[in-house]
């Protein structure tokens, strides 16, 4: 999944199932996205147009995969001793959405670098039509759902 | 242990199930589980349906894998990694203790990949008791 998917669907979550997603939307945005960022050694590695790559399996590193998810854990579990508890239920929560939209919507190799085994769960559409506009389609519709939802300005 | 289970599996081979890829069943785990922590703020029973079906549903996966034939290296692997990301979706509204003890099952998942001997804790079956026990 994209980016601007990925932050509207975790900013939507979040808002649905704690409330007041707005006051922590700076920690949305950084713990929603940021795992994105372990794409840009592959992308400075193949130096080809960002639109035309299929971000699969290849384009991860370990720390996309649950190697990484647990390394990201320990250190909620650390801060949720010192900070404010919300917050990082907060941040946890957009990590593991992050990981689980990526392990429903594409190929993965979940235990990368312990099992090189490449899977696909059959549930979205992986066809790179299919998959480029359905991506199109449920990032404006989540969009739109996050303008509604702004407060003092959505309805 | 292993003869309840046996026995369970047994019963679970006689049911009238869809012949879908078992990947799917426990990519609909993870969503049942998905649904399990967007609603457990607003009705718990209601979650507990959906906390159940994710437990229903990564039961199935392996049922309908042995029953149609579908066994595979890649079937075990997405079914402890749909475990895992289950576990971690329905765990960060109830952090403590429930996601330290996450962290430590993708740490255990991860070992029983690379040494292909499974021991992972049974954290969902247990949090259903709990989860039970919070309606009364």
């Amino acid at each position: 999944m994209n980016i601007v998917f990925h932050f509207l669907f975790s900013y939507l979550f979040v808002n649905f199932a704690l409330g007041n997603a707005w006051a922590y939307i700076a920690i949305i945005f950084i713990f929603s996205t940021a795992i994105d960022l372990t794409h840009v050694p592959y992308l400075l590695k193949t130096r080809g147009n960002v639109l035309k790559r299929r971000f699969g399996s290849e384009s991860r590193t370990r720390f996309h995969e649950i190697y990484g998810l647990i390394i990201l854990s320990c250190l909620a579990c650390v801060f949720y001793l010192f900070t404010d508890r919300l917050m990082v239920e907060v941040a946890a929560m957009c990590i593991v959405l992050h990981f689980a939209l990526d392990f429903l919507a594409g190929k993965s190799m979940p235990f990368y670098p312990y099992s090189k085994t490449e899977v696909f769960l059959r549930i979205f559409p992986y066809g790179y039509r299919n998959k480029i506009l359905f991506e199109v389609l449920s990032t404006v519709l989540l969009g739109v759902l996050f303008w509604l939802s702004i407060p003092n300005l959505g309805l | 242990m292993k003869k309840i289970r046996k026995g369970i599996d047994a019963m679970g081979m006689r049911l009238p199930l869809p012949n879908v890829h078992p990947n799917t069943m426990s990519g609909l785990s993870v969503i049942a589980s998905m649904l399990f922590l967007l609603l457990t703020g607003v009705s718990t029973a209601i979650a507990l349906i959906f906390l159940t079906a994710a437990l229903i549903l990564d039961w199935f996966d392996g049922i309908i894998a042995r029953k149609f034939g579908k066994t595979s290296e890649e079937g075990y692997i997405v079914d402890v990694a749909s475990d895992r990301f289950s576990e971690g979706l329905m765990f960060t509204a109830f952090f403590y203790p429930w996601f330290y003890l996450f962290t430590l099952n993708c740490i255990l998942a991860i070992l029983s990949v690379k040494r292909k001997r499974h021991f992972i804790l049974p954290l969902r079956h247990v949090f259903l008791v709990f989860y039970v026990l919070l309606l009364f």
